[in-house]
């Protein structure tokens, strides 16, 4: 679903990521993690077409970002850290644009706004203009628009950041029926405990380089993830 | 503390100008003193045309012993354009950047955030003023006598003048935000247009009537002064040497200044964190209905260009003007059939060979500049800011993307402006070629600034800002696609009108060129536009 082939993208001099590869299959949710400034966002960035990277090549059901960057974006979708929305418009129109977008049929629009409004319960507020929502609202309605369009693949960037428990119990099902459905997630987290129980395969990256990847077995052994993660901090 | 928020201000709006967004790193400068050279020109241009002003008035005046009246007069001219310009700047820079709320989280006494605030606008007004006070003073010196001592009391009433513009600023910038918190930006974008439309149209036929009262009768101007506008018989008075009238004026700018920071003080925390007082709406589930891509990328740019008050209002004037024109050359038919006949010795204008023709290259580049003061497509990529990942991600080709930043550009600007152009035509009884050339030519030269400035921002947005007024009021993008347009129809137009007074049958050459020029151009622009646009990164 998902191919990283080692993938570089220098900020002048510094190399943010340094030829990083990964393989996410169908099914999978895969977990990344890492320090602040390590390269997370860097490698979702590029692998959802908002940064340009100087080599190697990233993958999208077999299409590349860079030759084709329209056909892999209409299969993704990407959630960034901070959810910064048209805050001019309401939640419901922010959806339809989205699904305008994306070419969403308007029964299935209807269908899937009404589905997960209501599972994240933002269904109520979605007439209100999103400047009045909260940070976790605001999170709400960007994971509603992401699964508006039903990607094969989603990226998210710290997904669980503003969320109640609730609501982040609610995502975690939502990511794991998802997978079970045959899409793919990447997401970025820096809470280990959340990796360690939702991720099929985890990534571990330190000062743009990936220092170990696998099944969360293959990674962590008999260890916990957070003393893996500790370790290979040091 | 006022030191240290002052410098990240400016630290800010430098920032946007000198720093690589790729790299993050500093830039040669080049960017810099590219935008210092616009705002001198710029600058020199406005003080150019009211030294040209002062010129007539400035001699015989103070020979006369009018000297107070004629530095009224200026103040008069100065307070239009700080407070028309004053009055948005205070409420975008004291209102509305994103980290008020940060500072206010900070151990920083409320009343130091918003000083620094109006500090900073206090330099943008001191900027504008200088336009029209500092040639004022510099006229009166030559023709009056230099006198340093004079001088120095003359650039102190300026500078109080500019105090007590930026309380006013202030005020009216309080009023904004008072509206915004109660009902919304929406009511804002309304008053602001009602507002300055009203105060240009005042100040327009207001500055005609004081300045023939000023010509004709300096001593009753003079009682007008101090009879109705005080405040600027003293500045005229101080700034002549007058001791008290220079002391009460300071005093009384110094008094307005401090009451306006009580009062804006007193308000600030609950104005900048006031969420819209009305009932949560309740999200009744309708029938959806599916659009294009382009037809949402295209709504959701007009909700943006309507709803956004000072982005509206940086970009409508020119519209309305364009409109205004058209409609008043309706209005007075009679007159400009007239006018065009004593040009050209007939009725109507008409690429005649035996005409003279230029009015018709004047009309259409007229036009094509008034429209070219509404540069929409100048601040829509740098408007998205940190939403840009939106745009970048979705699956819609840059040439949509692009065409739907460029819509509003050509509905307002590029429909107005064919809307005036036909109107001219039919109020001043155009030919049939002239009808269908001329309404063609300005709506392409609409296109062509649109482009433009659409071109400028796919390749260098700036998208990194605190405070819109860095999209909209102080984008390099703005003033490059204005200034690129003058100057284009400045080559044109000395090149076309003396082909045309020399040999009026050129008009069939010059107006189908110019319509291909522009058209040509705008493909161009909205080609490189999308090569920018595939290349933009967040």
């Amino acid at each position: 679903m998902l191919r990283i082939e080692k993938l570089t993208k220098m900020y002048g001099d510094k190399a943010a990521v340094k030829e990083l590869s990964l393989h996410i299959a169908p099914g999978e949710v895969y977990g990344f993690i890492g320090h602040n400034g390590a390269g997370k966002t860097t490698t979702l960035k590029s692998a959802s077409g908002i940064l340009k990277f100087d080599s190697g090549d990233i993958f999208v059901c077999g299409h590349s970002i860079k030759e084709e960057p329209l056909e892999c974006k209409r299969v993704m979708a990407y959630i960034p850290d901070n959810p910064d929305l048209y805050e001019f418009m309401s939640g419901i129109k922010y959806l339809n644009f989205v699904a305008d977008v994306y070419g969403v049929t308007a029964e299935r629009r209807q269908q899937l706004i009404r589905e997960y409004g209501d599972a994240l319960e933002l269904t109520g507020a979605l007439a209100q203009n999103i400047s009045e929502y909260s940070h976790g609202m605001k999170q709400k309605l960007a994971i509603i628009a992401a699964l508006v369009h039903e990607p094969k693949l989603l990226m998210m960037d710290e997904p669980f950041v503003g969320l109640d428990p609730v609501a982040a119990h609610t995502v975690k099902g939502i990511m794991r029926k998802l997978c079970d459905e045959g899409a793919a997630i990447f997401f970025s987290t820096h809470v280990l405990e959340v990796a360690e129980k939702l991720c099929d395969k985890v990534a571990i990256i330190k000062n743009g380089v990936l220092v170990t990847s696998g099944t969360m077995e293959e990674v962590k052994g008999d260890k916990s993830l957070e003393s893996v993660f500790l370790e290979l901090e040091e | 503390m006022l030191k240290i928020l002052l410098k990240k201000q400016f630290a800010e709006f430098l920032a946007g100008l000198s720093r690589n967004r790729r790299s993050g790193k500093q830039r040669t400068g080049g960017g810099l003193v590219l935008y210092i050279l616009l705002l001198v020109f710029i600058g020199i241009s406005l003080a150019a045309s009211f030294t040209a002003m002062f010129f007539m008035f400035a001699k015989p005046m103070i020979d006369a012993g009018f000297g107070y009246v004629y530095f009224a007069f200026s103040g008069v001219l100065t307070a239009m354009i700080g407070l028309i310009g004053g009055m948005f700047v205070t409420y975008g820079v004291i209102y509305c950047p994103k980290d008020n709320e940060a500072l206010l989280a900070m151990p920083i006494p409320p009343s130091t955030i918003l000083l620094a605030r109006m500090l900073f606008a206090w330099i943008q007004i001191l900027l504008y003023t200088s336009t029209s006070a500092l040639p004022a003073i510099v006229l009166a010196q030559i023709f009056g006598g230099f006198s340093i001592g004079l001088l120095l009391l003359q650039l102190l009433m300026y500078l109080l003048m500019t105090l007590f513009l930026l309380a006013i600023s202030c005020g009216l910038g309080w009023l904004l935000a008072v509206i915004a918190a109660k009902t919304g930006k929406k009511a804002v974008t309304v008053v602001s247009i009602i507002v300055s439309l009203g105060a240009y149209f005042f100040f327009y036929f207001g500055r005609r009537r004081i300045t023939e009262m000023v010509m004709s009768d300096p001593a009753g101007a003079g009682n007008f002064f101090k009879k109705w506008l005080w405040p600027f018989y003293a500045y005229g008075c101080g700034s002549m040497g007058k001791g008290i009238e220079a002391a009460l004026f300071g005093v009384l700018a110094a008094a307005l200044f401090a009451l306006t920071v009580w009062l804006l003080s007193r308000s600030f925390i609950s104005l900048i964190t006031a969420k819209k007082s009305r009932k949560a709406k309740k999200y009744v589930e309708k029938t959806a209905r599916a659009n294009s891509a382009y037809g949402a990328l295209a709504r959701l740019e007009l909700r943006r260009f309507l709803t956004d008050p000072l982005y509206l209002m940086n970009s409508i004037f020119g519209v309305i003007f364009v409109i205004a024109g058209g409609v008043a050359a309706l209005i007075y038919s009679p007159s400009l059939r007239a006018v065009v006949a004593a040009i050209k010795g007939g009725e109507g204008f008409a690429p005649v060979p035996k005409y003279n023709t230029y009015f018709i290259v004047v009309v259409t580049f007229v036009l094509g500049l008034v429209s070219s003061m509404s540069v929409i497509s100048s601040s829509a990529v740098s408007l998205e800011g940190n939403r840009i990942w939106i745009p970048l991600t979705s699956p819609v080709p840059a040439k949509q993307v692009m065409l739907a930043k460029l819509t509003p550009h050509m509905l307002f600007s590029g429909v107005s402006g064919a809307l005036a152009a036909l109107c001219v035509c039919l109020a001043g009884g155009a030919d049939l070629f002239t009808t269908l050339l001329v309404p063609l030519t300005v709506p392409a030269f609409a296109a062509l600034t649109g482009t433009f400035g659409l071109c400028l921002e796919a390749h260098r947005p700036k998208l990194n800002w605190i405070d819109e007024t860095a999209a909209i009021k102080n984008n390099l993008n703005v003033l490059f696609t204005m200034l690129g347009a003058w100057l284009l129809l400045a080559v044109l137009a000395g090149v076309s009108i003396p082909l045309c007074v020399f040999f009026p049958w050129s008009i069939l050459i010059v107006l189908p060129f110019s319509f291909l020029l522009f058209a040509g151009l705008a493909y161009l622009f909205f080609r490189l536009a999308v090569n920018g646009w595939e290349k933009l990164e967040a």
